[in-house]
């Protein structure tokens, strides 16, 4: 029996499926590839098992219906708004009715997709009001107390989750030229950086006459991340200064809205930055990895896309995307800073 | 001067789900895996509608319990967990490992190979996938599978999970992710060629019968020993 096991320690379909799924332990690795080409029957399973998956991806792969998206997006709104203490305390139970709004207000969408803007209008001013009473009730709470910590910006947000959801019925307008996303931008800023156009602004001062058309602040980054990155050695000050703006131009996105594309040189790097306004291309639904940072800031996005390195993300809401010849960490850490 | 024949910006600009969330990097990074959470919910309620309440639970769940995630770990696989004790606790009390016990998996067919005649036939050599009409079937099939096999099999084939991720995920050891990842995969491919049969696809002649009911082991044991002689 022994020989038996000697003769063939690898066939067996748990090791196909190991090697399917790439769980080989690496010393093993060539061992079991070199028998699998060797071994029909190996063969075949693993061509079973690849069939299987690419059948099993593509029809349960699902998207999350808009509707969920929004619902999921104002729950957690609500809980943002409420501030972390009222999660543990009696709020919790308040977000639960106020899940239960929302529960049924879905319910109604699927009923009717007439009635749904006005259903969703009442419920936005129901939810406005409610959140401006929680909020206005939880700072006269700690200003009765003689608490140090100031109210959160609840008051402010909570107009903003009025407009949201009054605008709701807009953006779903919008959805069919919504193909713009976030990854066909990343696409554009690559394909520009790959091969750029000349530039429409060429100094900085002109910078801001693309702030109309890209809705967000448009300035000059002045890099002052590079110090810390070793661009600038200590022994050679002045090879930071060959940081040189190089021009700008706009970009059209959709809506007559576009993002400004900024082209820098870094001591021999071509950098290409983008600045757009993230509400018109929303930084979900990508294929690059999100990383945090910082604590209490938004993710970074980074990746490689057709050999360049690519990094993005949203600071004091305003988009960036950066593509460059940068490794990935540095990318990182510029976009971070921006 | 290519912006100067861009129109005026609409007023109004479109604000999407994640207006407003923008200053918490949580709740945002969240956000990112709505579809994975929305795939792995609507498998795990077989397609039914309690799917979204599935996701929002979680995403509730996940936004309380904030404060236990360890920035830098894997914030999809601290969240599939949070859905899949949602889902035992809510929708299926009394536990995932039920169903270990009963139905299918206790058919030991299910553990050698499939005759490969039959196999290669419902694969479409151009797609390298199955042959469409048999893909019809695979949502079906998925959904015959008992809970925990269905889930490892969503989270590696469909999530690309690791093996330590789904361990984590399901809350059992990496052994117990492959056996039931291997059971999954057997029955999802005895199914299918079930189905494959019935539909007339596949001949179930003399030659596959024999494969099926003499030459097919009961275990690899056997299948070694056999092949040995």
């Amino acid at each position: 029996m022994n020989a038996i096991k000697i003769k063939n320690p690898l066939c067996s379909a748990r090791t196909v499926m190991t090697y399917a799924d790439g769980e080989v332990d690496p010393s093993h690795a060539i061992e079991v590839e070199g028998h699998i080409k060797s071994c029909g029957e190996c063969r075949e399973e693993l061509d079973n098992i690849r069939a299987m998956r690419a059948s099993i991806r593509r029809s349960t792969s699902r998207r999350a219906p808009t509707a969920l998206e929004e619902k999921c997006g104002a729950r957690l709104r609500a809980m943002i708004v409420m501030g972390d203490a009222a999660l543990a305390s009696g709020a919790a139970t308040v977000v639960d009715a106020d899940g239960q709004l929302h529960t049924v207000q879905g319910k109604q969408v699927l009923a009717s997709e007439g009635g749904r803007h006005w259903t969703m209008m009442a419920f936005a001013a129901a939810a406005a009001c409610f959140v401006l009473v929680v909020v206005s009730f939880r700072s006269e709470v700690r200003g009765a107390l003689g608490g140090g910590v100031p109210a959160r910006t609840g008051a402010v947000r909570a107009p903003n989750f009025a407009i949201g959801a009054l605008t709701a019925k807009a953006s779903a307008a919008n959805e069919n030229d919504d193909d713009f996303s976030f990854d066909t931008l990343l696409d554009q800023l690559v394909a520009f950086h790959a091969n750029p156009l000349p530039p429409d602004a060429k100094s900085p001062e002109e910078l801001t006459k693309f702030e109309p058309w890209v809705g967000v602040p448009v300035k000059r980054s002045a890099f002052s991340v590079l110090r810390s990155m070793g661009f600038c050695p200590t022994d050679r000050p002045e090879s930071c200064r060959s940081t040189s703006f190089a021009g700008a131009r706009i970009h059209p996105m959709r809506d007559a809205r576009g993002a400004a594309a900024l082209q820098y040189r870094v001591q021999g790097h071509r950098l290409t930055v983008y600045i757009f306004d993230p509400r018109l291309v929303p930084m979900v639904h990508t294929h690059l990895r999100s990383r945090i940072v910082q604590q209490q800031q938004a993710p970074v996005y980074a990746g490689r896309m057709r050999g360049f390195s690519v990094a993005a993300a949203e600071r004091s809401g305003v988009g960036y995307a950066l593509a460059s010849d940068l490794d990935e960490d540095k990318s990182i850490q510029m976009v971070a800073s921006f | 001067m290519a912006f100067f024949f861009f129109k005026k910006p609409a007023s109004v600009a479109a604000e999407g789900p994640r207006s407003g969330v923008g200053g918490d990097p949580f709740a945002l990074e969240m956000l990112t895996h709505l579809d994975t959470l929305y795939t792995v919910a609507s498998r795990m309620t077989r397609g039914s509608t309690e799917a979204e309440d599935l996701v929002q639970d979680t995403i509730v769940k996940a936004m309380r319990a904030k404060e236990q995630f360890e920035p830098g770990t894997n914030l999809k696989a601290w969240l599939l967990r949070i859905l899949t004790n949602t889902f035992i606790n809510r929708y299926r009390r009394g536990g995932l490992e039920r169903d270990l016990f009963e139905g299918p998996d206790a058919d030991p067919l299910a553990d050698g190979w499939i005759g490969a005649s039959t196999m290669r036939s419902i694969r479409d050599p151009e797609t390298m996938a199955l042959r469409p009409i048999v893909e019809a079937e695979v949502v079906k099939a998925l959904d015959e599978l008992p809970a925990e096999f269905r889930l490892a099999v969503v989270l590696s084939d469909v999530e690309e999970l690791s093996y330590k991720e789904i361990a984590a995920v399901m809350g059992c050891p990496i052994g117990t992710v492959m056996s039931r990842l291997h059971r999954g995969r057997k029955l999802l491919q005895k199914s299918l060629r079930d189905h494959a049969i019935a539909m007339g696809l596949v001949p179930e002649d003399e030659e596959t019968q024999k494969v099926d009911s003499v030459k097919a082991p009961t275990d690899l044991a056997s299948y070694r020993k056999r092949r040995a002689v």
